[in-house]
């Protein structure tokens, strides 16, 4: 019972020793972290249609309106831009057809119209995520005038949002 | 056009522009949206591993993608100007490398994309923006492309950063304060400043300021930065304004612009 009891002591004596070692090591550990540039973008509807014009409209010389909205954020200041497609310089029509894409107009307010040809502007975009960046409504509309070729029309417009 | 654009907002045509707008809040959910990161690529000139885009579909269907290159400049606004890629002297013409150019991820997942540059050139800067794109349903009148640029700098190869704020602008009026001023990249490496602009009072004493977000200069271009400031708490007299930026190197640069805050 004796040798039991210094035994047990001894484990103890060792046991505290060792708890004492553990808890005076120390180990730096360095945790890194890469925050990368990102950038987000999200066009609501990705096709529209245009409604069919009707003869009032033709004779305002414009269809009717509509539209989607662009989401986007980021953490950088960034651009967004719209512009026809590469190459894009008439509507896919009827084979007659040449209708030109500066047929294709965009609008912030519905009331001031702006062309479509090189990359312009539609918004600018500051560090935040959506609540600080509000979504950018634009409305689309098209030239139409009489002389037209009847049938089915189509063109594709490129939404980019760049880094400032 | 604007003629004709002003007389179809006139009398019912009016309220088919409202229909467009209540067609806008009415928009239907989200369809293909994405995220890229990093969208600014630094590669020096001896590194040759790739740098990994992750584009990340964000939306709730699969979603297809192309990377592909355009060369690019940027105005003194800001404003992005692209060319064919490999068209222009500042082009990273042939030397870039993207793979996969075409790829397709489903929903919630992200893919990479791995962009490199081939060694040489170490004497000058190239530039070009690496884009990732996706097409939108082929059915519609107008059809929307979505792409996020990737600006990809290949840096020469010894370290030249140098820039200067030149002199600038202050505007007061009813609408606010704002601090105009342009910075001038003198070195052969792309500059990405950011800093503050203060408004001191004849005491020196800081009595308004506010943050400039980073922005990027090319090489050898000027950019012109308008930053507004809150000056509702100026009181008449003069001031000056400090637009004070860092440019990575080891010296902030800046320049004052006197104006003055009438009664």
């Amino acid at each position: 019972m004796r040798k039991l009891l210094l035994c047990t002591a001894a484990i103890a004596v060792f046991g505290a020793t060792a708890s004492r070692a553990e808890a005076q090591a120390t180990r730096n550990t360095t945790i890194n972290l890469q925050i990368p540039e990102l950038l987000f973008i999200d066009v609501t509807q990705d096709n529209l249609t245009l409604p069919t014009p009707d003869f009032a409209e033709f004779d305002a010389g414009f269809t009717s309106t509509i539209g989607h909205s662009v989401r986007h954020r980021g953490n950088v200041d960034h651009t967004i831009t719209v512009a026809p497609a590469t190459g894009v310089t008439i509507w896919n029509g009827p084979a007659a057809s040449t209708k030109p894409a500066t047929d294709l107009q965009w609008s912030l307010n519905s009331s001031d119209w702006n062309i479509v040809t090189a990359a312009v502007d539609v918004g600018l975009g500051v560090k935040g995520g959506f609540g600080v960046n509000p979504d950018i409504p634009v409305a689309w509309r098209s030239a139409v005038g009489y002389s037209e070729p009847i049938g089915s029309y189509s063109i594709v417009v490129t939404y980019t949002a760049t880094p400032n | 056009m604007l003629e004709r654009g002003l007389k179809w907002m006139d009398g019912r045509s009016a309220l088919r522009g409202l229909a467009g707008l209540l067609v806008l809040a009415a928009a239907t959910p989200a369809e293909a949206q994405f995220s890229v990161s990093p969208v600014i690529v630094q590669i020096p000139a001896t590194e040759e591993a790739p740098v990994q885009l992750s584009v990340l579909n964000e939306g709730e269907n699969a979603m297809q993608f192309r990377a592909y290159a355009l060369d690019f400049d940027m105005s003194g606004s800001g404003e992005h100007t692209y060319w064919e890629h490999g068209s222009r002297e500042s082009s990273c013409g042939e030397r870039l490398r993207i793979a996969p150019d075409a790829f397709t991820v489903p929903a919630g997942q992200a893919a990479t994309v791995a962009v490199s540059l081939a060694p040489g050139a170490l004497d000058r800067t190239c530039w070009s923006m690496v884009l990732v794109e996706t097409s939108g349903s082929s059915e519609g009148t107008i059809l929307v492309n979505q792409r996020i640029g990737v600006k990809l700098y290949g840096l020469s190869g010894i370290a030249d950063i140098s820039g200067e704020v030149l002199a600038g602008t202050v505007t007061v009026d009813s609408a606010g304060l704002e601090v105009g001023f342009t910075v001038q990249n003198d070195g052969a490496w792309p500059l990405r400043p950011n800093g503050v602009v203060e408004i001191r009072d004849v005491h020196g004493t800081v009595v308004a300021s506010s943050r400039v977000d980073a922005f990027s200069v090319l090489p050898e271009r000027e950019r012109t930065i308008q930053v507004a400031v809150n000056h509702a708490d100026l009181d008449p007299g003069r001031y000056l304004a400090v637009p004070i930026l860092d440019f990575g190197a080891d010296f902030l640069s800046g320049t004052q612009i006197d104006f003055r805050v009438e009664e």
